[in-house]
C-alpha cells in the first residue's frame, strides 16, 4: 500500500514537471530567441508574456479539429498518441533526487529502479519514431510522407550512435542501473569529464533524436511545409508539439543523469545531502532540474545559431563521423580501464 | 495475479499475431506485429527476464519494425492490398508441418508448473557472464556470421547499382 502510494506520488510529480516544462519551453524558446536576435519576444499576455503558454493552450484546444478526407482515420488519430507516450515511459527510470524519508521509510526518487535502466531508455526512445512514421503514412499526402521516411532513416541512424556513446559510461560504472551511474559520479567525477567524447556524441545524437535544429529534416518548413504534421490541426497538432518538448526534457534529464552527475553538487557528497533530510532531497531535485534546464537552453541556443543540415550531410555525419568516433571512444575507455 | 497476467499477455500475443497475418493492409500488419512484440516482452517481464524483455522491445519492436515500415512505405503495396488472405495448399501444408513439430516440442518440454524462475538469471550481469565465458566462441562466431551477411549485402547492392 505504501509502495503504491509512493510510486503514484513520484509518477505525478515527474510527469507533471515534464508536462509543465513542455508547456513553458516554447515561451523560454521565444524569449531566448528574441534575446539572441535583439527582439522583445512575447510580452502581451501577463508579465513578460508569462501567461502566453496558457493562452496558447486554450487556443489550440478550441481550434477546429480538421481530419482531412483523404487520410487513414485510425492511424491518423493514433499517431499523435504514439508521439507522446514513449517519452513519458522513459521518465520511469530517470532518478531525480536523493532518497527521501517518508514515515520512517527511505524512498528512492526514481519511479522504477530497473537493473536494465539505460537499455529501457533506448528501447522506448526507439519507439518514439512510430508517431512520426504513422503520421506521415496516414496523412496520405506527399509532404508528410517524405517527412515520415526521413524521420525513420534519421532516427535509426542516430539511435546507434546514441546507444554506443554511453557504453563507456556503464563500462566505468559496471552497471546499467541509473542510480548506480549517479552514485558512481557522486563518489568520483562527473562523466562529462571522464567521457568528453561520449558526451559530445550523445548530445549531437540527442538533437537528431528529438528532431531539433540543425537536424529537424522531418519537418523542414522550407522543403516539406511542416513535414509529418502538415495535415494536423488543433489538439492533435498540440500533442506532436508537446511530445517534442517532452522528449527534449527527457533527453536533457538523461544528459544530467548520465553525464552531469544527476543531483550532485561539487562541494556536497551523499552524506551532506542525507544530513539535510528531506530538504536535501528537495535541493537535489532542484539541482537536477537546473542542470536539465541548462541543457534545454543549449537546445534553444543551437537552434538559433546553426543552419539546417542537408539530408546527405546528416547521414554522413551519423554513419561516417559519429559512429566510428563512438567505437573509438569504447576502445579508449576499455584501454584506460584495464586492470 | 501473475498467472492471470500471463494469460492476458499470452492471449494478446496470439491475437495480435493472428491480426498480423490476416490484415489486408501491410502497414496494419506491421502495427499488429509491434503489438505482438510488446505482448511477448510483457510475458518475459512476468518471467523476471527483464533484459530479454528490454532487448525484445529495443531490437524487434524498435529497430527491426522501423526498417519493415520504411520498406513498406517505400514500396507501394496496392496490388497486395486487394487480394487479402489467400490459402494455397502449399501454405497450409507448411503451416501444418510447423504446427506438428511445434506441438511435439512443447509436449517434450513437460510441465514447468511450480518452478519459479531464478530472478538472478535475467539480470544483465548474469547473461553477460555466461555469454563472455562459457559461450564466447559461439557468440563470436555468430558475430562473424552477421558481419559476413552485412558485407554480402553491400557487395550485392553495389553490383546491382553499377549494372
Amino acid at each position: 500500500m505504501f509502495d503504491i502510494a509512493a510510486s503514484l506520488a513520484k509518477i505525478i510529480i515527474l510527469t507533471h514537471t515534464t508536462l509543465i516544462l513542455a508547456m513553458y519551453m516554447p515561451w523560454v524558446e521565444r524569449k531566448v530567441s528574441a534575446w539572441i536576435q535583439d527582439r522583445v519576444g512575447p510580452n502581451r499576455v501577463g508579465y513578460a508574456g508569462l501567461l502566453q503558454p496558457i493562452a496558447d493552450t486554450f487556443k489550440f484546444i478550441f481550434k477546429e479539429d480538421v481530419v482531412p478526407g483523404h487520410v487513414n482515420k485510425t492511424l491518423f488519430v493514433l499517431a499523435p498518441c504514439f508521439a507522446v507516450i514513449p517519452s513519458l515511459f522513459i521518465l520511469a527510470v530517470i532518478p531525480f533526487g536523493p532518497a527521501v524519508q517518508v514515515m520512517g521509510q527511505s524512498v528512492d526518487l526514481v519511479i522504477a529502479d530497473l537493473g536494465v535502466g539505460i537499455l529501457f531508455v533506448f528501447a522506448f526512445s526507439g519507439l518514439a519514431v512510430y508517431g512520426i512514421v504513422f503520421a506521415g503514412w496516414a496523412s496520405n499526402s506527399k509532404y508528410p510522407m517524405l517527412g515520415g521516411v526521413r524521420a525513420s532513416a534519421q532516427m535509426i541512424s542516430y539511435e546507434i550512435c546514441l546507444g554506443l556513446s554511453v557504453v563507456g559510461i556503464f563500462m566505468g560504472a559496471e552497471s546499467l542501473r541509473m542510480l548506480d551511474i549517479v552514485q558512481q559520479q557522486i563518489d568520483g567525477s562527473w562523466n562529462i569529464f571522464t567521457q568528453p567524447l561520449g558526451f559530445l556524441i550523445f548530445a549531437i545524437a540527442a538533437f537528431a533524436e528529438t528532431n531539433r535544429l540543425p537536424f529537424d529534416l522531418p519537418e523542414a518548413e522550407t522543403e516539406l511545409v511542416a513535414g509529418y504534421h502538415t495535415e494536423y490541426s488543433s489538439i492533435k497538432f498540440t500533442m506532436f508539439f508537446a511530445g517534442e518538448y517532452a522528449a527534449m526534457f527527457v533527453f536533457a534529464a538523461l544528459v544530467t543523469v548520465l553525464f552531469l552527475g544527476g543531483w550532485d553538487l561539487p562541494f556536497m557528497d551523499s552524506a551532506s545531502f542525507a544530513a539535510m533530510g528531506n530538504w536535501g532531497a528537495l535541493l537535489g531535485f532542484a539541482v537536477f532540474l537546473v542542470k536539465s534546464f541548462m541543457f534545454l537552453l543549449l537546445y534553444v541556443w543551437v537552434r538559433f545559431t546553426l543552419p539546417r543540415f542537408r539530408f546527405d550531410q546528416l547521414m554522413n555525419l551519423g554513419w561516417k563521423v559519429l559512429l566510428p568516433l563512438a567505437l573509438v571512444n569504447i576502445l579508449i575507455t576499455g584501454f584506460l580501464n584495464l586492470p | 495475479m501473475e498467472g492471470l497476467l500471463f494469460y492476458v499477455f499470452g492471449g494478446l500475443a496470439i491475437l495480435t499475431t493472428l491480426f498480423t497475418i490476416s490484415s489486408k493492409n501491410p502497414v496494419y500488419s506491421a502495427l499488429w506485429m509491434i503489438g505482438s512484440f510488446a505482448a511477448t516482452a510483457a510475458v518475459f517481464v512476468l518471467l523476471e527476464a527483464f533484459l530479454i524483455a528490454t532487448v525484445e522491445v529495443l531490437v524487434y519492436a524498435g529497430a527491426i519494425m522501423v526498417l519493415f515500415l520504411f520498406v513498406i512505405m517505400m514500396i507501394n503495396f496496392k496490388a497486395e492490398e486487394q487480394k487479402g488472405l489467400r490459402l494455397s495448399p502449399l501454405a497450409v501444408l507448411v503451416a501444418l508441418t510447423f504446427l506438428t513439430l511445434f506441438g511435439r516440442a512443447v509436449g517434450d518440454l513437460g510441465s514447468a508448473s511450480g518452478s519459479k524462475p531464478n530472478e538472478l538469471v535475467g539480470t544483465p550481469g548474469a547473461i553477460a557472464e555466461v555469454m563472455f565465458t562459457r559461450y564466447v566462441v559461439p557468440f563470436e562466431a555468430v558475430s562473424m556470421l552477421l558481419l559476413a551477411a552485412i558485407l554480402g549485402t553491400v557487395v550485392l547492392s553495389r553490383r546491382n547499382s553499377q549494372a
